[in-house]
Formats: structure tokens, sequence, C-alpha cells
């Protein structure tokens, strides 16, 4: 434990909140990335409209500016509204850690949105066409033939994405939440290694790309093979 | 599942109201990594001379201390959205500061010093005490931005080129590197983020700059109109009174925070 100078233990504990955040994060930008992608993809134009309005406007704008206007706006809009209900001055604040990951899941939904839509312009209309003619319904094509595909074409594109993630978590430091970058910040002031921290922050986060860089080949993989 | 779900939901919203029904606790937000004031060490507790001030403010006050941690530069809107009650950061009063958040009394004075590697010379101030930006030209100046000290160097040494830093540490570590020349922040960080560490290679240069541009010393912030204002002063004045403020700041520098307190 020498090496690490007696912050061992902090650190571990940073490199788990960056896990579970980026996890949590990843679970809900999901499923706004689908429906994002969905009302892009939608016939119906003020749909379409919005759709295109978020992936403009997230991909647009630094993901810090996001974490800073979900973290402060959400005090002040959520308070506004308890003060409204109880007819009284109310403040209210989300605890940090739900603000961020609502930021960073908004965030990756901009991103995973494009990468879903490409996705599912990527489905070969013959395809959509031979399931109809086997007599599958809308229902069993969409599961059974359309998704895998759309699965199967847009994962390398989302795998990209997740490792962005996980490396912008190091951005909900500023909100004061001690992520990995942010204990391995404290320690090098602390000790005045700044190399070395800085250095075992780079193998960390190295390791934990690292890893999903092999699950996500794994998933290529299998996602190959079927259907 | 569905029900599990919105259990959890519950407990994540009502989280801070539930904190929010005890309302004796002190929330003060405090920077956690400007060393001695506020930092942390290895086992994640924290220490310095600001988390005692609150500590010691806090029992007389009878009131149970929470630290929130919170880098500089989102520190007051923290404040002003509710995030905590008081922040103590080591934020210097100002004109323009004051029409954000009410300040206490200060809890250190405010005076600022150069400071630089042992083989750098210049006259930065000529003999009868005026800045001289001249014997600066070509040198490089590091600060922290947003802070007192920018408008300092931008009025008294015109011209001169300046780098800005978030952190007094990294700037600390580009003085090592040569990617600036001398660095100015208050005598007091100077002293324990540069000179103390490693007094063989880094020193003083030119005297204490007592200056206007540093307003009325460091004190601790509160929102504008609470009520919290009056009972921080009244801690404060009796640390100051009895000389347990001696004894904090002894336990921290070599020197005093308060010159009108104790020299």
């Amino acid at each position: 434990m020498s090496f690490f100078l007696g912050w061992g233990r902090e650190i571990t504990l940073g490199v788990f909140l960056t896990i579970v955040t980026a996890l949590m994060s990843l679970s809900f930008g999901i499923v706004i990335g689908l429906a994002v992608a969905l009302l892009k993809r939608s016939t119906r134009n003020w749909l379409k409209v919005f759709g295109d309005a978020y992936t403009t406007v997230i991909r647009g704008t630094p993901e810090l500016l996001i974490i800073l206007f979900v973290y402060f706006g959400s005090t002040i809009a959520i308070s506004k509204l308890a003060s409204l209900w109880v007819g009284k001055e109310t403040w209210i604040t989300p605890p940090v850690l739900v603000s961020g990951v609502i930021a960073l899941s908004v965030v990756f939904g901009g991103y995973a949105a494009e990468s879903i839509r490409g996705g599912m312009l990527a489905v070969p209309v013959g395809q959509v066409e031979a399931a109809a003619a086997f007599g599958l319904s809308s229902f069993q094509s969409l599961f059974y033939v359309k998704i895998p595909l759309i699965w199967r074409h847009s994962l390398p594109a989302l795998g990209n994405n997740w490792l962005a993630l996980i490396k912008s978590t190091s951005l909900i430091s500023l909100i004061s939440m001690e992520e990995l970058m942010r204990k391995c910040t404290l320690a090098a002031n602390d000790t005045s290694h700044y190399f070395r921290f800085y250095l075992i922050a780079a193998g960390l986060y190295l390791s934990l790309t690292g890893l999903n860089v092999y699950i996500i080949h794994r998933l290529e993989k299998k996602a190959r093979q079927c259907g | 599942m569905k029900n599990f779900l919105l259990v959890w939901l519950f407990f994540i919203l009502m989280t801070p109201v539930l904190a929010q029904a005890q309302g004796e606790t002190l929330k003060v937000g405090t920077d956690c990594d400007y060393t001695p004031y506020s930092s942390r060490d290895s086992d994640g507790k924290l220490v310095g001379f600001e988390i005692d001030l609150v500590n010691e403010i806090g029992s007389r006050l009878g009131r149970a201390v929470e630290f929130h941690c919170t880098p500089f530069d989102s520190a007051i809107p923290s404040l002003t959205t509710h995030m905590y009650d008081a922040l103590f950061d080591t934020l210097s009063i100002t004109e323009e500061r004051k029409k954000q958040v009410d300040f206490t009394i200060a809890y250190r004075a405010n005076t600022g010093r150069f400071g630089t590697t042992k083989d750098f010379e210049a006259e930065i101030f000529t003999p009868d005490g005026q800045p001289n930006p001249k014997a600066l030209a070509g040198k490089v100046i590091g600060l922290q931005g947003a802070t007192v000290y920018q408008d300092y160097i931008a009025s008294r040494f015109p011209g001169v080129e300046v780098r800005l830093y978030d952190k007094l540490p990294n700037l600390y570590e580009d003085l090592n590197t040569g990617r600036v020349d001398l660095v100015i922040a208050s005598t007091s960080n100077v002293w324990s983020g540069l000179i103390n560490k490693d007094p063989e290679k880094f020193k003083f240069i030119g005297p204490d700059i007592e200056d206007q541009a540093f307003g009325e010393g460091v004190g601790a912030a509160v929102r504008l109109g609470d009520p919290l204002l009056a009972d921080l002063n009244k801690a404060l004045q009796s640390i100051i009174d009895d000389g347990t403020f001696k004894t904090l700041n002894q336990k921290y520098f070599p020197f005093t925070l308060l010159p009108s307190v104790w020299k």
C-alpha cells in the first residue's frame, strides 16, 4: 500500500463511484437514446423536430455546461415548484449523485440516439419485407428481425459512446462529487506526488476502459453470430 | 419490482427533505483541497485551520457541523442555491461579492506576497515602495483566476504577462517547472503551499503587500439577509476575544492571520 502513500482506500472509493455513476448513466442514457432515435425516425414532423433539436443541442454544447445546468437548474426548478406547493419559500437540494447521473444520462442519450439511428438506417428493407412475407406480425418483425439487426449495427458506435461516458464521469468532480479523478487530485495535492497520482489515475481509467473494450468486443462477436 | 422502484425513488427524493427536518445541523461549504485551511488527509478526514474554526463555532452555537466539499468556482452559486448555509472558503471580502452574499467579520487579514525560485532576482518594487512593472518585462506572473490578485496585477503591474490557474498547487508546480517566473497569492498560502515545502528552492520576493484591492480580509459568507450571520459573528468574536483564535492560528501558521488581534 506504500505505493499509494495511504490513499489506496480513498482512491478505491473514487473508482467505485466512477463505476456506479457510469453504469447508472448508461442504463438511463440508453433509454433516452432509443426514445430520441425513434423520435428522429418518426414520420410526424413535430416529433422529428423535437428529436433533431435534442441531439443538436446536446451534441453542440459542452458536457460541463450541461452538468452545471442540471445541478443548479434542477435545484432551482424543484425548489420553485416545492415553494408553490407549500406556499412559502422552500429549498430542496437533490443529492449530487442524482444531478450527476441525470446530466450524464442526458448527454449520453444525445450521442447514443445518433448511434442507434445509424443502426436503424442500416437495417436492409429487404429483410423487413421478407419478415412480412413470412407472415410475421409487425411486433414479431420488430423483436426477431429489426432489433437484433439494429443492435448489431449500432454496437460499435455505442461502445464508443460508452467509453467516452466513462471518461466524462471525471467532469462531475466540479459539482463536488469525489470520483476517481478528484480523489487522485486530492492525493496529489496532499502528498505533492503529482506525477505518481496522475499516473495512477491514467492507469485506472485505462484498466476500466480496457476491460470494457474487451466486453464490447465479446458482445460484438455475439451480435454477429445470432440472427 | 415496481414497488421497489417507487420506494427507492421516494427515498432519493425525500432525503434532502428528511435532512432538512432536523434543522439544527450547520451545513458548511469548504474547499477540502487548500492546505492548511481546509484539506483532507489520506484517511478522508478533513483537517485545517478553517475546519477547526468551524468546529469551534459549531460547538459554541450548539449545532452539529456538516461539511460539504465544494470546488472554488461553484462555491458561491452553491451557497445561493442552498446546497449549504455558510461558506468558509478563504473568500476575500470584496464589494463585488457583497452584492451576492453577506460576510462575517474577517478571520484573516489580507496581505499578498510574491513568491519565486531562489535564483530569480528583480526589483519588483522601487525603493520608495511603488510597483515597478518595467522590472518584469518579458516575465510571466502566475496567479489563481477569479481572485483579488488578478485585479491587483492588472492595475498595478499593467503590461506584464499573466497566466491564470484554477488551483494554487498547479500554479506552484508550474513555477517549479519554469512555466511562470513568479507567483502571487496570499502571504500565508505562498508560505505554506510553496516556501515551507521546499525552502531550499523557493523564496519570497518583495515585501508583504497591503493593498486596497485585497479588500477587508477573508470572511465566511452566508446568503444575503440570512439571520445566521449574527450567530456566526457572535461565535467568531468570542473565539477571537478569549484567545482561542490565537491558539488555532499558531497551530497552523508561524505568523499572525489577524494583526489587529495579536502580533
